[in-house]
């Protein structure tokens, strides 16, 4: 603030800068448009939704914040948010840093990786319909479920995995592990990107694989595991589809995830306001989380360029 | 590589490849089977015959073919779109440093963190306003003009690529354009790649899409199909199965084609040093 | 930035504005529609010069019924020149949304099923067109040929008919109850089996792998091989029980919660025991969480009897199956629910004559069951006129459309529940607000009592949904 008043005078743009600045906006030009039309618009009407009462049918009815101030005060709000941030906190690490190792798994010179990771790929094909059938069956409660099967052939007991008031959301965040074919490709892209030289260097400085795989691959990994994490949070906190195909938010409101709720309120119960407002209050947590993010990336992302 | 080496990680290799297998292995059982066999319990691995009576009744219900070549259209151009987008405005993020470019980029991202459901009435509304309604513009366009998560990954790779080859350009007199396309794509095949594979997945599978705003039948796309075996009592699993199976088949395809380069030797002829 | 920001909020203050515009509701002459929309709507109806009429009509059919649904147009389509209906089938998990999303943006289709639970807040919000003054300009009733329960009038205005009339039974495998001496309970809805009956009966039918009933000394209650029974947790067969029981989730005025009363604990209290107490029935956990389908356990001789709606019959037909049909058993009072999904015209449509036509031509029995003889399709639902069930001829054709099997005693059970006096109209229907109701606060909090957490009289008792009660839709009570 301070620095803004003794700058009142204008520096002109060197050169460079000018340079830098048109063609800044030449090359990210089309990105702008397509927020300002596809994006820009319709998030400014829903916020501005936000502020009615809608049903979708009739006109829209202004009643100011009451919508921000009824949310905070819902206990189904409280429970969708406390439902959605466990499931994010147990998930995002898992679907972050175990592709992570898969890909590395598969970076190595065996016959038939192609093969191999088609096949690792292949549960992220399967369309959700079919995938969640599948996980019902695998975590049927009863024992002739496939997990639980498993556990009783070496002696345990069944477990009700989503039926289950405590385990539902750990049962969920597993499951999410199992469809990371996408995560694994963009790390499998980013070890491509690591320069071979590097190893050979390190291996004639006598470095070992431990070694190089801790002072080469994970730091010249960090811009892509950065991506990742990103993309897992903010994707974590949006979970919908698995929670409205498998388990309707239950048991006792246990997976009511909140982009569920918002869904629900939206169409089933005729509040789009409401729906609208809760939909921001999750985009700012969101953005202050991914802020958060970006702003500690500074200390661990290795960025070889500078950027 | 040394020998044991190898043959551990043939082992876990082979181990993980049940689990992954097992849900594709879990659909194309159920596409043979009938609805009650499927639903029997106890499970039934193997169906008891190999009749293709599902097939038969699931894609003479609708008009597949249209519906395949429809896919295809929208899954292509979205490719060619979002690699081409992607990596443009990507360089715009990473290549040059300007004023506002910080704030444009946490604009950009900023649009991932709103949950669809409350766009989907505004986006639509917009969209059949211009007569895109029943078209597959809304489906398409938006992949030329760049996604989020693509543009924000492809930047990511930038940073492995050295600053000396745009100086070195510099020095021979190109422009940022002749950078970019010249010298930094040919270098981008892996991220590239992933987002071709990205596009290509995302707007197969894709259904709200076409939900919202292909309500013609000769419009409809794959991913639509197989919400037609769903009903409001029960799903028609049996037909579902098989749709769902010869559905991931060119998804299987292009996946194996891409990820070829993704495997070393095949990416980049990058200047050594 | 200020610049910016002032023309960002320009852009979404216009964007709303229009988008208010298109979803008020109003009722917009077709002329203006048609201009509007231009080429590229398909939705909208498009009076060409060639005098060609455009209709949609918009559904959740799947299947079998989506097969009679296009069999149905394609004979209106042939039998009518220069009109052409165009079959819309949409997901039902997604019909709310997208009929929202088409409603809001002023493109509704001329015809469309709705939702039960949503007719009457759509007709009080204007989305959906009021058919009585179309019916008075044709001096046409049309309680004279549709079943009551079918007809969605809320005293003044109609707004909608029904098709697809159906209700709940109790699905039973003759021969499992033949095999353990039982008789089978009547096709008269006047006398089902009390629900003490019911248990009992639930219990002989249920053994285990050594062959030993629940009531017997050393009965394994972890390793049951056929269950006597499902336990019906679902709300839309709790909603039926419940009236057996002379009560609702919600009173009929819709003003205060009735599931929580003594009758309503003691419906749920017996619900939960089957499995947890009696067990003659698998625990929620066993039928939820699972992919199994229970009809084909019923087939399969794995459970006896199920209370599910008519709409399951169609199971048994696809693999002729011989199954039982019977009333549901009656805590208090033989009773039931009836309920069909709306019909509805969209406002716009109000003066488009060729699209009330077809309105009429699909809520026409007699339509129906032409298309359903002629082509081998099976009908949607239960039949919703009255001529059906007063007629035996009339009878014997309906009992004819289920090929596979012979439906006579099924026809005569459903004929007598749908007319039994105590068959109400279910307060899906009815009671306004009720999917919110039941499905976020009672159904949630039911998950309880069905794991065994609680009982039935804690959970009830704490359910709170006063902010959510708002009456009822219907002008009278």
């Amino acid at each position: 603030m301070m620095n803004n008043r003794k700058k009142s005078i204008k520096k002109p743009l060197s050169n460079l800068e000018r340079r830098q600045l048109k063609w800044g906006y030449f090359f990210i030009g089309p990105g702008i448009i397509g927020l300002l039309l596809f994006n820009f618009g319709p998030m400014l009407f829903s916020l501005g939704i936000s502020l009615t009462k809608w049903d979708v049918l009739t006109t829209p009815e202004f009643i100011g914040l009451h919508n921000y101030a009824a949310l905070f005060r819902d206990p189904l709000v409280r429970k969708s948010l406390s439902v959605t941030a466990y499931y994010t906190l147990l998930s995002v690490p898992l679907v972050t840093l175990v592709p992570f190792l898969i890909a590395m798994l598969l970076n190595t010179k065996v016959k038939g990786l192609s093969i191999f990771r088609t096949i690792f790929y292949l549960p992220s094909i399967v369309p959700a319909v079919a995938s969640a059938a599948i996980w019902m069956y695998i975590y049927n409660p009863t024992g002739s479920g496939l997990l639980n099967s498993i556990l009783n052939a070496i002696g345990l007991p069944n477990y009700s995995f989503l039926y289950s008031v405590k385990g539902v959301i750990p049962s969920l965040a597993v499951m999410a592990v199992w469809a990371t074919g996408n995560t694994v490709v963009v790390y499998l892209a980013g070890l491509q990107g690591i320069s071979g030289q590097l190893y050979e260097a390190a291996k004639i400085d006598g470095a070992n694989a431990i070694a190089r795989y801790w002072h080469i691959t994970v730091p010249m990994m960090t811009p892509v595991i950065f991506y990742n994490l990103v993309m897992a949070v903010i994707n974590a906190m949006q979970t919908f589809t698995q929670a409205y195909i498998m388990t309707d938010g239950g048991p006792v409101n246990n997976s009511l995830f909140y982009s569920l709720l918002v869904y629900r309120k939206a169409f089933q119960e005729s509040s789009m306001g409401y729906a609208a407002a809760m939909s921001w209050v999750l985009f700012i947590i969101v953005a202050l989380l991914t802020a958060v993010i970006f702003r500690f990336s500074g200390k661990w992302v290795f960025y070889e360029n500078g950027d | 590589m040394k020998r044991k080496n190898k043959s551990i990680y043939y082992i876990i290799l082979i181990l993980l490849s049940f689990v992954m297998l097992f849900p594709f292995f879990w659909m194309v059982r159920s596409s043979f089977m009938s609805y009650r066999e499927i639903m029997s319990v106890p499970i039934r691995w193997f169906p008891s015959s190999f009749k293709l009576d599902n097939y038969i009744e699931a894609f003479t219900s609708a008009p597949f073919g249209r519906y395949f070549i429809n896919s295809a259209i929208i899954a292509i151009a979205n490719v060619v779109g979002s690699v081409f987008s992607s990596s443009f405005i990507a360089f715009g993020f990473s290549r040059l440093r300007f004023k506002g470019q910080k704030l444009w980029f946490a604009l950009l991202i900023s649009t991932m963190m709103l949950p669809n459901t409350v766009l989907m009435i505004p986006q639509f509304i917009m969209w059949q306003t211009v007569g895109a309604y029943n078209t597959f513009i809304p489906l398409i366009l938006p992949s030329f003009f760049g996604k989020a998560f693509n543009i924000f990954l492809v930047r990511q790779f930038f940073s492995g690529i050295p600053r000396d080859y745009d100086e070195a350009a510099f020095l021979d007199g190109a422009n940022y354009f002749v950078i970019y396309s010249r010298i930094m794509l040919p270098m981008l095949k892996p991220p590239l790649c992933t987002v071709a594979v990205f596009a290509f997945m995302g707007s197969w599978n894709d259904f709200m899409g076409p939900l919202l705003y292909l309500d013609k039948v000769n419009l409809k796309t794959v991913s639509l199909a197989l919400q037609n075996f769903m009903g409001q009592h029960t799903n028609q699993w049996h037909l579902l199965m098989a749709v769902a199976t010869v559905i991931t088949i060119p998804m299987i395809v292009m996946y194996f084609i891409a990820q070829r380069y993704l495997i070393e030797g095949i990416s980049f002829s990058g200047v050594k040093g | 930035m200020k610049k910016m920001t002032a023309m960002l909020l320009t852009i979404g203050m216009v964007l709303s504005l229009i988008a208010c515009g298109g979803g008020s509701g109003g009722v917009e002459s077709d002329t203006d529609k048609a201009e509007e929309a231009g080429n590229a709507a398909g939705a909208g109806s498009a009076d060409d010069v060639s005098g060609e009429t455009n209709i949609t009509f918009a559904c959740w059919a799947e299947g079998a019924e989506k097969e009679f649904v296009e069999t149905l147009i394609e004979q209106y389509n042939e039998a009518h020149d220069g009109v052409t209906v165009e079959a819309q089938f949409i997901p039902y998990a997604e019909y709310l949304s997208k009929m929202n999303i088409l409603a809001a943006a002023g493109n509704m289709p001329e015809v469309f099923t709705m939702i039960e639970g949503n007719v009457f807040e759509w007709g009080e919000k204007g989305a959906v067109l009021d058919l009585r003054p179309l019916y008075d300009a044709l001096g046409e009733d049309p309680y004279d040929t549709i079943l009551d329960a079918d007809i969605f009038d809320d005293g003044e205005h109609i707004y909608a008919l029904g098709a697809n009339t159906t209700t709940i039974c109790l699905y039973y495998n003759k021969e499992l109850l033949e095999a353990a001496g039982i008789e089978a309970p009547s096709g008269d809805a006047s006398n089902p089996w009390s629900w003490e009956e019911f248990i009992e009966n639930a219990q002989k039918l249920t053994t285990d792998t050594n062959g030993k009933h629940p009531t017997e000394e050393g009965f394994d209650k972890d390793n049951i091989v056929v269950y006597g029974a499902t336990a019906p947790t679902g709300w839309v067969n709790l909603m039926a029980l419940l009236k057996t029981n002379g009560i609702g989730f919600v009173s009929e005025d819709g003003k205060t919660l009735e599931i929580s009363s003594e009758e309503g604990i003691e419906v749920i209290q017996a619900v939960a025991d089957m499995s947890q107490k009696y067990y003659c029935a698998p625990t929620t956990l066993e039928v939820k969480s699972s992919f199994s389908d229970l009809n084909v356990m019923l087939m399969d001789g794995q459970i006896a009897m199920i209370i599910s709606g008519a709409w399951s019959l169609s199971n048994y037909v696809r693999e002729g199956f011989d199954v039982g049909v019977a009333q549901i058993p009656a805590f208090s009072q033989p009773a039931n629910a009836t309920w069909t999904g709306g019909i509805c015209m969209s406002p716009d449509a109000a003066d488009n004559a060729e699209a009330f036509e077809f309105f009429r031509f699909y809520t026409d029995y007699a339509n129906s069951l032409q298309v359903a003889k002629e082509n081998g399709v099976a009908l949607g639902g239960l039949p919703h006129s009255k001529i059906v069930y007063d007629d035996a001829a009339q009878m014997q054709d309906w009992i004819s459309t289920f090929k596979g099997i012979d439906a006579t005693d099924i026809c005569y059970t459903l004929k007598s529940i749908l007319e039994h006096d105590g068959t109400r109209l279910g307060e899906n229907v009815t009671t306004k607000n009720f999917y919110a109701i039941v499905n976020s606060s009672v159904v949630s909090a039911l998950d309880d009592v069905w794991l065994g957490n609680a009982d039935a009289r804690e959970v009830l008792e704490s359910i709170d949904v006063s902010s959510q009660l708002e009456g009822s839709w219907l002008a009278t009570e």
